[in-house]
């Protein structure tokens, strides 16, 4: 409990210091993938920033591992197409990013065992992002925003066959693809 | 809890019919953190050795969980919305449940306007894992809705839940699993917290 409570402690101060002077939405995000805030900056010229922090939970919900990862993306959004239905304002955008942080990867193919390795490999991620998503805009202070992301990076972490000598394994970081199709829904409020 | 139900639809009928119309059908997402910190249980069972063992652990032990649930249900009045849910609940360490809730909702300040909402409900729960015999759950909170556009809004809430739980007796000695012919008594609580938020159509 303590170490999660940390973790949600270090997010917040790190959201926090990137929180631009001039934001214009902030949310709470919601995924598969874990929870946390968004800070979505000011559009400009059809182009806008977004910076996500949030916790990991890979493992959590199978009761493989207690303590959540954290993560942290920043990406930059081009808005391709806006349109607007029956009162509801949809922005559609796509825009490449970087992600980071102290996750657990995919642990592969190691079947059933639900006592593997999992729960002994967080290690440092670092990747380019893609996402795709869309804004709904229902003209009140709360907004939706729908949105998928994948990861293309590595994961550095503590060599399980070989950790009592400290080596570390270097692999690519698999739950980038694999999470891809994973929604993520963050709830904004403007500001 | 198999005559629940109708005794339930049997007290809500007379009010939808006051109504003009139809009531309206609703529909919803919901999902959360829930942290478990207290298990109790009540064991009494006859050991391999031929005595009897009466246990009543209390455990405030602290278990991070999730839960995933979807609803349908009805407008029952202007106020009331009366929905079922189903879906996946963790309520303690590697024990994850099915829910089959009836759940009230009571907004104030009406369903489709921002404001209060206080929710109870209770109801089935099936456990995924051994051993899976049918058990209940209570929940009770409270949250603020905010409608987004007619008819759609989310929901924050923060709730109890209270889920009774039935387990594998392990043999003291043996470490094998008693068998149910010689339990008398087995049951197991959990009460956690929930915070979660949901989305109404």
């Amino acid at each position: 409990m303590q170490s999660v409570l940390n973790k949600l402690l270090l997010i917040w101060l790190l959201a926090a210091f990137f929180i631009p002077a001039g934001a214009q939405e902030a949310g709470f995000f919601n995924s598969p993938k874990g929870f946390g805030a968004q800070y979505c900056f000011a559009e400009n010229d059809g182009v806008f920033h977004t910076a996500t922090a949030y916790l990991d939970i890979y493992g959590i919900p199978t009761s493989r591992c207690s303590s959540p990862g954290y993560r942290f993306n920043f990406s930059r959004q081009y808005v391709f197409h806006k349109m607007e239905n029956a009162g509801v304002g949809y922005t559609f955008y796509a825009g490449p990013g970087v992600s980071t942080g102290v996750v657990r990867d995919h642990d592969k193919g190691r079947g059933f065992d639900l006592t593997s390795l999992i729960s002994e490999n967080p290690g440092f991620m670092f990747a380019l992002s893609g996402n795709v998503g869309c804004r709904f805009d229902f003209g009140r202070k709360l907004s939706l925003d729908l949105s998928f992301l994948a990861d293309a990076g590595i994961h550095v972490r503590v060599n399980e066959k070989e950790k009592s000598y400290t080596a570390t394994s270097l692999s690519v970081y698999n739950n980038g693809f694999i999470q891809m199709f994973y929604p993520q829904l963050t709830i904004l409020y403007k500001l | 809890m198999k005559k629940l139900i109708p005794l339930v639809l049997l007290v809500l009928l007379p009010s939808m019919s006051m109504r003009a119309g139809m009531p309206r059908i609703s529909w919803g997402l919901e999902w959360g953190y829930t942290g478990t910190f207290l298990k109790t249980a009540q064991r009494n069972f006859i050991c391999s050795e031929g005595y009897r063992i009466v246990e009543n652990p209390v455990r405030w032990d602290y278990y991070s969980n999730g839960s995933v649930l979807a609803n349908a249900g009805l407008d029952i009045t202007q106020k009331l919305n009366c929905a079922l849910y189903s879906g996946l609940q963790g309520v303690y360490s590697k024990r994850w449940m099915v829910p089959m809730e009836l759940r009230l909702r009571w907004c104030p300040s009406g369903l489709y306007s921002d404001g209060l909402l206080i929710m109870g409900g209770g109801g089935l729960v099936l456990p995924t894992e051994p051993l899976r015999e049918v058990c209940y759950r209570a929940h009770v909170g409270a949250g603020y809705r905010v409608e987004l556009l007619n008819g759609i809004s989310i929901d924050f809430l923060a709730s109890w839940m209270f889920t009774t739980d039935k387990e594998m007796i392990l043999d003291p000695d043996t470490r094998e699993y008693v068998v149910p012919a010689m339990i008398s008594a087995n049951f197991a609580e959990y009460q956690a917290f929930n915070l979660s938020v949901a989305i109404n159509f």
